[in-house]
């Protein structure tokens, strides 16, 4: 089993290293979301972590328009030069730049999109042997995983626990309050649903995670049945210091006992997410009204004019055209329906005609209840 | 000088706002079938009403993009092969994708046009190269590219490039959003956006829009685009209204059609735009990059001026058939929006329900006819210029 952290200092990498961990993520503030490292310090971690005989990865998940893509582009060669040999990616850019321009892997960050196995398929032949790692979402179902690991043979990446950013834009949103330092914010709804979240704010722009955290600590015996081998556990926001060394043991002993005591000191709610089922995913109820939906033959048209006690007014629609004996059945917008006798046919001259021609609005005798939109068909 | 004029693309809601939109200058009409699009509450079109937009626009020599833009889940693709089917025998234009899994899709089965949707996030020329890789033609770019970065990403990659040029927007980077997924259980990139991002919020003891985005319009921008040949400009508001769609389109055609012929763009367009407002307007990313001015700090401003009606039926010397969408009385006075050209005022002196009977005030959901005009054609939007 592999475990993957996330490591700013050569301190970190030690640490991590005495614990037996073989791969740290560094981020470099130019091309990590929440990097604070300049380009020097993350090449010293570099140094380090291959000194150590560990593997480095290099974060690149900044979504960049084409100056910043062009105004990074070096660092990135620079760090291959070093022996970086995989990188992180989520923009198409970057994943393009690392296949094309470098000799280096590619960790794939699935992201919110490529939901579907024919996405992941897609990557595979795409990237071919480039492709290291898919880095599974939080969004990700444990059926949509399972599904992954029967149809691939592509290894995955699992978060056991950290932050779950919600949204993300590169414009710096609470100005207001922090001038344009990094910072962050307490953020309460005060609309429908009253969520809350927590706004991070730095030189990318703004970020906006879940009020819980995202955990799927309990859910690792069942990913591990799946052969899933690489977990990562990122602890960069957390304000518990001393955790890595009790995930670590809880992953190799799943003891129950200890899970308890990782998630007291992680002194965050957690959520699972998506992880049982995705209750976004279900149909909800369409907001149109189904009413209004042309589901019969020998239809019409739609009532446009109504003048109580005296006409209604149709546009001619359909294939079907309104004749002086023509019977009429009327369905309402609130899915009533009334069948009406035509007493008088008259067109928009008031003149009285024999029958409607397609796309031309008639006039009929009024009768109750029939109102605006209401849809017209031939009677049976 | 403007070297290339690029095509307006606007949202087709309906049956009714395609030909509206195509009747006041678009040159392209996006829409949606009844699944696999992202605009779930939007009226959108069945199959047959795909054929009959499709028929209609191609005999005016305009293009159809149907979008397949949600991020579908496994289960979702029931049906996708047969839309699929479906539309490549209809002979629409291009279909306006998201998901790379539902592109390479779309490729096995068919040889249809696909179009990179800008939920995406396509923002560079890498990114560019490796939509060309797998046989996209064009690429509707995010909504934080500028102008002068969408220029190289069409030299570097040689791809058509489509540009958001007018409507609401994302604060997030589009399709990068859970908002709802999260607090409302609605999936945004399947359809199920809240605009939770247009919520008030309270941050420390302060109640705050602070997520919510002014919306984007870009015509003072159209000689730089010109310039900078981007294929299409996309207008955007598939739920939005008729005479939202009319003013817009009609104001972006008129500020190309000057660009072609070489001439300063009339500032009364901006004037024009602002009659359809419901938030403040800004230039989003096109020239310099969005920042915390972008934040539209009101909730809701509705600038908008009442539509009276669109007209329905023009008989020549005898009456205009108006049907109303907002009450109006003998005593306003009615703006008339050509297809082109300046907008025509009328006074309502003489009104009358069908039968002929006069009428003093006209109600919504009704018509009435007005007195014959010439040069008002069907389709015309029909403003409520001001009370008297």
């Amino acid at each position: 089993m592999n475990l993957i952290f996330y490591a700013d200092n050569i301190d970190k990498i030690n640490e991590l290293f005495m614990q037996g961990v073989s791969e740290v993520i560094l981020t470099s503030k130019n091309l990590s979301r929440f990097g604070a490292n300049s380009f020097e310090q993350v090449k010293e971690c570099i140094r380090y972590a291959l000194k150590k005989k560990m593997i480095p990865i290099i974060e690149w998940d900044i979504l960049m328009t084409e100056n910043a893509m062009l105004s990074c582009s070096n660092e990135v060669l620079s760090y291959c030069d070093l022996g970086v040999k995989i990188f992180r990616v989520k923009d198409t850019g970057a994943i393009y730049f690392i296949k094309e321009k470098t000799s280096a892997n590619i960790d794939l960050i699935q992201g919110y999109s490529n939901q579907n196995i024919d996405a992941i398929l897609f990557w595979i032949e795409y990237l071919k042997d480039r492709l290291r790692r898919l880095i599974v979402s939080q969004e990700s179902t444990k059926d949509f995983i399972q599904s992954i690991a029967e149809k691939t043979c592509i290894p995955m990446e699992i978060m056991l626990l950290g932050k779950l950013l919600v949204s993300y834009t590169p414009r710096r949103l609470l100005v207001k309050y922090l001038g344009g330092a990094d910072g962050d914010k307490d953020v309460f709804s005060l609309e429908e649903g009253a969520s809350k979240f927590w706004a991070l704010q730095n030189e990318h722009g703004t970020f906006l995670f879940y009020h819980k955290d995202f955990s799927l600590l309990s859910h690792l015996p069942y990913l591990k049945d799946l052969k899933i081998e690489n977990f990562r556990l990122d602890l960069r926001f957390s304000i518990a210091s001393d955790l890595t060394f009790d995930l670590i043991k809880y992953i190799d002993t799943q003891d129950a006992t200890l899970l308890v005591n990782i998630k007291k000191k992680y002194q965050h709610e957690l959520t699972e997410g998506f992880f049982k089922s995705n209750s976004s995913d279900q149909v909800f109820e369409k907001l149109k009204n189904e009413h209004l939906k042309i589901n019969q033959d020998k239809f019409i048209g739609e009532v446009v004019d109504v003048k109580k006690d005296e006409f209604l007014g149709v546009l001619i629609k359909g294939d079907y055209v309104i004749g002086k004996n023509t019977p009429l059945s009327i369905k309402t917008p609130d899915g009533k329906v009334k069948f009406l006798k035509i007493l008088f046919l008259k067109n928009t001259c008031w003149e009285e005609i024999d029958s409607s021609s397609h796309a031309s609005i008639v006039y009929i005798n009024y009768a109750s209840g029939i109102t605006y939109r209401s849809l017209v068909f031939v009677k049976d | 000088m403007a070297s290339g004029i690029p095509e307006l693309v606007a949202p087709g809601g309906s049956l009714e706002k395609l030909q509206i939109a195509i009747s006041y200058g678009a040159d392209a009409v996006y829409i949606a079938g009844e699944n696999f699009g992202l605009r779930t509450a939007a009226f959108n079109f069945t199959n047959e009403d795909i054929e009959k937009a499709t028929q209609y626009a191609h005999s005016r020599n305009k293009k159809i993009y149907v979008v397949i833009n949600a991020f579908l889940h496994d289960k979702d693709f029931q049906g996708l092969s047969e839309f699929v089917k479906f539309l490549e025998n209809c002979k629409v234009d291009a279909v306006v994708v998201s998901d790379f899994g539902v592109v390479s899709f779309i490729k096995k089965i068919s040889q249809l046009n696909i179009h990179l949707s800008t939920q995406n996030t396509c923002l560079n020329s890498y990114g560019a190269l490796m939509c060309k890789d797998i046989g996209i033609k064009r690429i509707v770019l995010g909504r934080e590219v500028s102008i002068s970065e969408a220029k190289m990403i069409k030299v570097q990659s040689g791809l058509e490039m489509e540009l958001f040029i007018h409507g609401s927007m994302c604060m997030s980077y589009s399709g990068n959003c859970l908002l709802s997924n999260y607090t409302f259980n609605r999936d945004s990139n399947k359809g199920g956006c809240k605009h939770s991002c247009r919520f008030l919020y309270q941050i420390d003891n302060h109640k705050d829009y602070f997520y919510s985005s002014k919306d984007l319009m870009g015509i003072e921008y159209l000689a730089q685009i010109g310039a900078s040949n981007i294929n299409a400009l996309k207008i955007e508001g598939r739920m939005k209204t008729l005479h939202y769609l009319a003013t817009v389109v009609k104001a972006y055609r008129e500020g190309l059609d000057q660009l072609k012929e070489q001439k300063q763009m009339d500032q009364s367009l901006i004037l024009e735009l602002s009659k359809v407002m419901t938030r403040d307007y800004f230039s989003g990313n096109l020239v310099s990059k969005a920042d915390d001015q972008s934040i539209f700090e009101k909730g809701k401003i509705d600038k908008t001026e009442d539509i009276a009606g669109i007209v329905v039926e023009v008989k020549d010397g005898k009456h205009i058939l108006l049907s109303v969408k907002s009450a109006f009385d003998r005593n306003d006075q009615l703006e008339i929006l050509p297809f082109v050209g300046v907008a025509k005022c009328i006074d309502v002196l003489d009104m009358t329900d069908a039968s002929g009977k006069n009428v003093g005030k006209a109600k919504s959901a009704t018509m009435v006819k007005l007195p014959f005009i010439p040069d008002i054609k069907t389709g015309n939007i029909v403003r409520i210029k001001r009370k008297k």
